[in-house]
């Protein structure tokens, strides 16, 4: 299920625009395809952990307007059990992603144990899909940076193209980056629309409390 | 204004300990978190600690200045020295040194005689390479390729490199094959060049146990320091750069390349210009030369730059002040006795005859001449004035929280005072008052948490629609403008091209320091117009938001790295320095787009943190600020719930209107030290 906010998903789109305009860009210019694949990802994991945070506050502060039109909360109390719920707070630890540090890359992207880590995180969601795989991770102790997570989804879908000489293979190459991109903009809108359902849970407690 | 750092400090610690006094009888502030804060704050000024770095050419005389300024002598004088590491010097317990060596080894040492032994050994200077730059050679070839075999592309490189430095002038074929020779010898023994000592000495004198001294290794005579040094130079408190007063040309260049240095730029902090030996010169060369250097570097006082003020140049005398420690605690007839052997020696040198003329044999006039040639009290007052700035700022911020903290109390104790007047006048009015100030603060956190949701979207919110993102991106655009100007085919572009980098990391961190700061005062702001609307003080609800709570959450917001290390110890910016120094212009272009890149990251990363930051000091503010209301409700309540007798409130009030009258005149104290302090910094 995707996020129904327009508002939210024009963001997103405008992101994943600009993504696919760089990547292009990066695809044009390299000649080694680790080397592509490795700047390409490095662009998505930090422009996405960046904006990521970016959408936990418009979605805090989009769902907050919503429910205070409610009739329910115009009572001070109800408002104020509202605020003591911490929702912030809640999302902020439940949505927030861990990029404990871009150490992966700055090390040299170890193509191997990544997608070992990712095969076995995504054997155990059961899918290969990013944004699934992330849901999984936030909901299990498993703690993977998500930098390591969309390493790993490149890896998965540019695995192809390894030994590709990508000078004759640019435009096969170029198609991979674009459905990548796709698909983790689709998990993107997917992420938030469980951030969504979250918050509707967490009001919903209020309701019955009183 | 008060410029001597000790007896600040002193002051500090002592209106600290008449606040705790003052807070150890109000009820109920045990467990306040300001309180908790204070007290770590207390402890780390108490330990406070000053790192002082050394630098200097070779035979700039390093070695005797820090003998002289510790009061002993722990590094060896009489041999031509040249150690290729960091030697640091701290105290401890014990005469100890540890060494490291270039593959990992380590070596300890205990006692006078085994120390001297192992630092004439190591850091001694071969004869037959006395022309050529030792130092940078260890540092840029042989640690670096160990028992690799080294390119001759980067020998040819290192050659033309530090052609500069041939300061005897030998031909040139000479000095290459000495290089060359030096070497091929000194590469099978790579693993015994010793890259870091670690000096611990039990200094009688207190003040010296707060010093940390790092000697660098001698600059070479292009102003180049290694990357070890350079590590060090970024974080020191102050910096103090030696160089003979005469002898050496003023208009050489290693001083002003030092000061144009990329890890000398980072460093914010002071720095020295040392002229020493200035003891063997006339009052009037002195003169000429001090103002000599103070024309040519003290014109550097541009914005981005370090510059050097007058009263930062200093010339000195290492050996003077030597002399000084030494007759201090000698008898006349001890003073008289050591004057005749030095002479008879014939090791006295012209000043300190001199001094014992003019003191006519009289010990205290002897030490004010010596220490008038040493001319180390003035480093000392100049190292206060402009050295201490961050310890000076650490005592006037912990004084503020000592002043907010008497307010808070204050404002609390008034409070208190009007509701138990009221209980015993009227009970059932206080009841009301209770259930009217409950609301009343419930309206204030409903009213507050909707402020903060409106400026935590302001700044944080996604895409370029914050104030976050939008500050970066004008941050980042003035950046490529300026590194649009740099010739990638000169010698110094790299140099150059990191420097506006490691500034514009820089600029984000100030941005984020910026940021912090404003979010928290626009919260403040709006919370002091919403106490103005009740008979709250708005002091009582605020939510302490001083630099270590601010610590506090960054620390939560990332774990494992300060954000500085991080956005610098990128592989990018490492990257240039694994070739040697002098090849790097030929690597331009190749490490300038590598380094758009890495900025491109480091801009995300700033917005991600800053981001974060936002939404957690959203959260801490609201947080600490329905503590805050739940510790005042409780208070009410709990007056109100009070069995009292009139007499027993009566005493209570009484008791309370004491401690009331006791804040006035301790906080009057804590503030006009405040004032001294800041005026200083």
């Amino acid at each position: 299920m995707e996020t129904c906010n327009a508002e939210m998903k024009n963001q997103v789109e405008k992101m994943f625009c600009d993504l696919r305009s760089k990547s292009e860009g990066i695809v044009a210019s390299s000649s080694i395809y680790k080397n592509a694949s490795d700047r390409i990802m490095k662009l998505v994991s930090s422009r996405i952990a960046a904006e990521s945070e970016g959408y936990i506050v418009d979605m805090y502060t989009l769902l907050t307007e919503r429910i205070k039109q409610e009739a329910f909360f115009q009572d001070p109390n109800h408002l104020n059990a509202f605020y003591r719920l911490n929702l912030r707070e809640k999302l902020n630890d439940k949505y927030h992603f861990e990029v404990d540090s871009l150490d992966a890359f700055q090390k040299g992207v170890d193509y191997k144990e990544i997608n070992r880590l990712y095969a076995s995180l995504g054997a155990a969601a059961g899918t290969l899909a990013v944004g699934e795989i992330l849901k999984f991770a936030m909901s299990s102790v498993v703690n993977i940076p998500f930098t390591v997570i969309v390493a790993g989804a490149a890896t998965v879908a540019f695995s192809s193209y390894f030994k590709i000489v990508p000078s004759r293979n640019k435009i096969a190459f170029k198609k991979a980056v674009d459905a990548f991109l796709s698909d983790l903009e689709h998990d993107i809108l997917n992420w938030l629309a469980d951030v969504e359902c979250f918050f509707d849970g967490q009001i919903k407690t209020l309701y019955s409390q009183n | 204004m008060i410029t001597s750092y000790k007896k600040a400090k002193e002051d500090v610690l002592n209106c600290y300990n008449e606040f705790l006094q003052v807070a150890n009888q109000v009820h109920g502030i045990k467990d306040d978190r300001s309180l908790q804060s204070l007290a770590t704050q207390a402890e780390k000024i108490k330990e406070d600690k000053f790192c002082l770095m050394i630098a200097g050419e070779a035979k700039s005389g390093k070695s005797t200045f820090i003998n002289a300024y510790l009061g002993v002598e722990i590094l060896p004088m009489d041999v031509r020295q040249c150690t290729s590491s960091v030697v640091e010097i701290r105290y401890g317990k014990e005469f100890i040194l540890h060494a490291t060596f270039a593959d990992g080894r380590e070596q300890e040492c205990r006692g006078n005689e085994s120390i001297k032994k192992f630092l004439v050994a190591n850091a001694a200077l071969d004869d037959e390479y006395r022309d050529i730059p030792v130092t940078t050679i260890n540092n840029e070839i042989i640690v670096k390729y160990k028992a690799k075999k080294i390119p001759e592309e980067i020998i040819r490189d290192l050659i033309k490199g530090v052609e500069r430095e041939n300061i005897h002038k030998l031909p040139q074929d000479e000095y290459e094959k000495r290089i060359r020779m030096y070497i091929k010898t000194k590469q099978p023994s790579w693993m015994n060049v010793v890259v870091k000592i670690d000096i611990q000495y039990p200094f009688e004198d207190k003040e010296m146990r707060g010093v940390r001294i790092i000697d660098s290794p001698g600059v070479n005579a292009a102003g180049k320091v290694g990357d070890i040094t350079a590590t060090y130079i970024e974080s020191a408190d102050a910096i103090m750069f030696l160089r003979p007063i005469t002898g050496v040309a003023i208009e050489a260049e290693s001083f002003k390349e030092f000061l144009e240095s990329k890890s000398v730029d980072r460093n914010k902090n002071a720095m020295f210009l040392i002229l020493t030996r200035a003891a063997a010169e006339s009052a009037e060369t002195i003169d000429r030369a001090y103002e000599e250097f103070v024309k040519i570097f003290g014109a550097q006082k541009t914005d981005s730059r370090h510059g050097i003020a007058k009263e930062q140049i200093i010339p000195v005398d290492s050996k003077a002040e030597m002399y000084y420690n030494l007759f201090l605690n000698l008898s006349t007839e001890e003073i008289k006795g050591q004057m005749k052997i030095l002479n008879a020696e014939k090791k006295a040198e012209p000043f300190l005859m001199a001094a014992w003329f003019v003191a006519a044999g009289e010990k205290d006039a002897f030490l004010r001449e010596l220490k008038r040639y040493s001319n180390f009290e003035v480093i000392d007052q100049s190292l206060n004035r402009f050295g201490r700035k961050a310890q000076f700022l650490a005592l006037s911020e912990f004084l503020g929280r000592i002043l907010r903290m008497y307010a808070k109390i204050a404002a609390n104790l008034r409070e208190q005072i009007g509701n138990y007047k009221l209980k015993a006048k009227n009970p059932r009015k206080l009841a009301e008052k209770v259930d009217e100030t409950s609301a009343a603060l419930r309206d204030i956190e409903n009213k507050m948490n909707e402020t903060v949701d409106n400026i935590a979207v302001k700044y944080a919110r996604s895409g370029n629609n914050g104030i976050i993102a939008k500050t970066a991106e004008e941050v980042m655009n003035a950046y490529l403008n300026e590194i649009k100007n740099i010739k990638g085919e000169s010698d110094s572009s790299l140099d150059e091209l990191e420097k506006i980098s490691y500034r514009q990391v820089d600029k984000f961190i100030e941005f984020e320091n910026k940021l912090q700061k404003k979010v928290v005062a626009e919260c403040n702001e709006a919370l002091v117009a919403l106490s103005d609307r009740n008979s709250i003080e708005f002091i009582t609800l605020e939510p302490d938001f001083s630099e270590d709570i601010v610590g506090e959450i960054k620390t939560s917001m990332r774990e494992e790295a300060t954000e500085t290390e991080s956005y610098t110890t990128g592989l990018t910016f490492k990257e240039t320095h694994y070739r040697p120094v002098f090849s790097q212009h030929k690597f331009y272009h190749l490490v300038k787009d590598s380094i758009l890149e890495r900025m491109d990251e480091i801009k995300q990363q700033a917005i991600r943190d800053l981001r974060s930051f936002v939404q957690l000091a959203a959260v801490a503010y609201t947080k600490e600020l329905r503590r805050n209301a739940e510790v005042k409700r409780e208070e009410l309540t709990r007056i109100k719930k009070e069995k009292r007798s009139a007499d027993e409130i009566a005493e209570i009030l009484k008791k309370l209107n004491e401690l009331l009258g006791m804040i006035n005149p301790k906080e009057n104290f804590a503030k006009e030290l405040k004032g001294g302090i800041d005026g200083n910094v």
